[in-house]
């Protein structure tokens, strides 16, 4: 009877409870836009931290002056590296420009080939892997595939089962991943044999070596047999140009029961010419970006909570005034002040329910919409979570109960006598 | 219901003080149905709001049903008023966006009653003031004679044994104000509940049992003692 009530009560004035509902409306609508743009953000975020903070990434210490992917990661290195106390698995990887030359001017990250043994990166992660949006993960010992980045995606047109163009090679679309915010959205994996034919394709004094081996290959047999011994021994030698053992990096795994940043400390010291960054220092850098959108959705929040606040003090200080002789009569007929006081705050409170439930409503209705568009166009950039819809609900009651409090104790407070005679 | 030298002053400004009642000496017997007669400003109101515990007195002693509620802290106050007075008004005082029946059960809210219990009750009531027929009705569709039953029964809700009636038929016709007279008599001689009604109807005095006449905030008079145009004399 008492909540019945206070609907009759809210539509009592309609016009100005639409106005004042619409005000929370707007602000709640806003906190979930933006809400759920931080929602998806963190996300990703927490995508890129499974993918990056559960190995111990070793790079080729960079060499001024030499565009990325012209550092190898000396074979050698490896092997130090599994010399390292506390280090469990090493996986080696290609990481090269996708593009020998950037055509246009890019943001962030250019578009980079990640050439990795995915079983033995999942090995070093304990089972964290790249999450997929769509597709699935390769076979061990398959070759000519590619798991292709969220943004290379969107940007290449590339779907699950097409074919990708890659510094000249063709590769199979076997897996699209989620947008991770970081590197990988913008990485094409391969096998780590097809990167390091890339690779070895992409460096000039590589890839003379390997267009001699394809000469030497070409010579007829017949032809090599009349050649003297020592001549067959070298062609034989530059026939092959071994491509094993090429790499940029190394993904590093812990043994169970190490603490990874003592892990990633030893091999700073044991291992030189390699930068080392641990999972805690990737974290940190993650992090970072997601301040930023935690600022927004504070500040978005800020406004719904001033801008409803104010509507709903003013309704509910004139709805006040309208009834005090109400107000008057319900406390001569026994009305405590905590009662009148509850009666009111409830009031306030529905009107901020209401607008938190259509503020979540129509923001929940927008972002959906605009999520169905943009996955059109390979990015989705909101999640309206279930704890977003619901603190924007709670926020808008708890928002209308707080701005309900000073109309209310000034009803709880008339004096009844003055508030009966009053017309 | 007793009241010794009851005083109230009100201040307007610092040098104006309206004494709205100077010592007013009332005995009410339990069961009895009394009149407050007297001229506007005479301090009819202000009593009835010092004896139905809304406003607290600058003097004077109350007690009422054996205690005196100036003693009552503000939250005793209001469920004092809540189980022992019911409030009858000149203007009905009904809250337009409840059904008669709500209005009827407003009190047994604050007395803590479940609401179906309350419903009950207020069905019962509202059949008592021959309203049986108008329970989900809301009071912008009585007429006024009826809104002033579902104010009556509304003064009942909480089974109070005292009621006070201001100006209870001031809004109504002679032929309304007869019947609800009746049905006051009927609920006053059948319940044994004691009523004080303000008013300025000489035949709603004459109903009564007794009728007190009040001018300048003092009691001058009670039926039989005074003229007949002292008892009688309405406002201008």
């Amino acid at each position: 009877m008492v909540v019945q009530e206070a609907l009759r009560n809210l539509l009592r004035q309609k016009g100005r409870t639409a106005l004042t509902v619409t005000g929370i409306v707007i602000g709640i609508f806003a906190l979930t836009v933006m809400g759920a743009l931080a929602e998806k953000f963190n996300q990703m975020i927490a995508n890129g931290e499974r993918y990056f903070t559960h190995q111990i990434s070793v790079y080729a210490a960079h060499v001024n002056g030499a565009p990325l992917g012209s550092n190898f990661f000396p074979a050698e290195k490896v092997e130090e590296i599994k010399r390292v106390p506390g280090v469990d698995e090493v996986a080696p990887e290609v990481l090269m420009l996708m593009e020998e030359e950037t055509r246009r001017l890019t943001l962030g990250i250019p578009p980079l080939i990640h050439g990795t043994d995915l079983a033995a990166v999942a090995r070093t992660r304990r089972g964290n892997q790249l999450v997929l949006r769509e597709g699935r993960m390769p076979r061990p010992g398959e070759r000519g595939w590619v798991v292709v980045g969220a943004d290379l995606a969107f940007e290449r047109k590339a779907q699950v089962g097409e074919v990708l163009r890659l510094r000249g090679r063709s590769f199979r679309v076997v897996g699209v991943a989620d947008k991770t915010m970081t590197g990988p959205d913008r990485m094409a994996f391969v096998a780590l044999e097809d990167a390091q034919a890339l690779l070895a394709e992409s460096q000039p004094y590589l890839r003379l070596l390997k267009e001699q081996a394809e000469a030497v290959r070409a010579i007829p047999d017949f032809w090599v047999v009349l050649l003297p011994p020592a001549i067959r021994r070298q062609l034989q030698a530059v026939s092959h140009l071994p491509v094993q053992g090429l790499a940029t990096a190394a993904s590093v795994g812990w043994k169970p029961g190490e603490d990874p940043e003592e892990v990633a400390r030893r091999i700073r010291k044991a291992v030189s010419g390699v930068e080392v960054y641990s999972p805690a220092e990737m974290r940190r850098s993650l992090r970072q970006a997601t301040l930023l959108f935690n600022l927004l959705i504070l500040g978005s929040a800020t406004i719904a909570l001033v801008v409803g606040a104010l509507a709903v003090i003013n309704t509910m200080t004139m709805a006040v005034l309208e009834r005090t002789r109400e107000i008057g009569l319900k406390r001569a007929l026994g009305a405590r002040t905590a009662d009148v006081l509850r009666e009111y705050l409830l009031e306030a409170g529905l009107i901020g329910f209401l607008g938190g439930l259509a503020g979540v409503g129509s923001g929940v209705a927008f972002v959906s919409a605009l999520n169905r568009w943009m996955a059109e166009r390979g990015a989705v950039l909101f999640a309206a979570t279930p704890r977003l819809e619901l603190l924007g609900v709670v926020l808008a009651t708890g928002l209308g109960v707080a701005a309900g409090v000073y109309p209310a104790l000034r009803a709880a407070r008339l004096d009844c006598v003055q508030a009966l005679r009053e017309e | 219901m007793e009241a010794e030298d009851l005083r109230k002053e009100y201040r307007r400004s610092p040098a104006q003080v309206v004494h709205a009642l100077n010592g007013v000496t009332l005995s009410v017997a339990e069961g009895s149905m009394v009149a407050i007669v007297g001229p506007s400003g005479s301090g009819k109101s202000t009593l009835l709001h010092l004896l139905g515990c809304l406003d607290r007195p600058t003097a004077g002693r109350i007690r009422l049903l054996g205690e005196d509620p100036s003693r009552l802290p503000p939250g005793s106050l209001s469920d004092f008023r809540n189980r022992n007075l019911g409030f009858i008004f000149q203007q009905h005082y009904l809250i337009p966006t409840l059904t008669a029946w709500e209005n009827v059960a407003l009190p047994l809210r604050y007395a803590r009653v479940g609401p179906a219990a309350a419903r009950r009750r207020a069905r019962d009531l509202l059949a008592e003031v021959g309203l049986a027929e108008r329970l989900n009705h809301r009071p912008g569709e009585l007429s006024g004679g009826q809104q002033q039953r579902v104010a009556i029964a509304r003064a009942l809700a909480c089974d109070p044994p005292l009621i006070l009636a201001d100006e209870p038929t001031g809004e109504l016709d002679s032929t309304t104000t007869g019947q609800v007279m009746i049905l006051l008599r009927r609920l006053n001689r059948e319940s044994g509940r004691t009523f004080l009604i303000v008013t300025h109807n000489p035949e709603v005095a004459r109903a009564c049992d007794r009728c007190v006449i009040l001018r300048d905030g003092r009691v001058v008079g009670e039926e039989g003692l005074v003229t007949a145009a002292g008892a009688a004399s309405p406002d201008p």
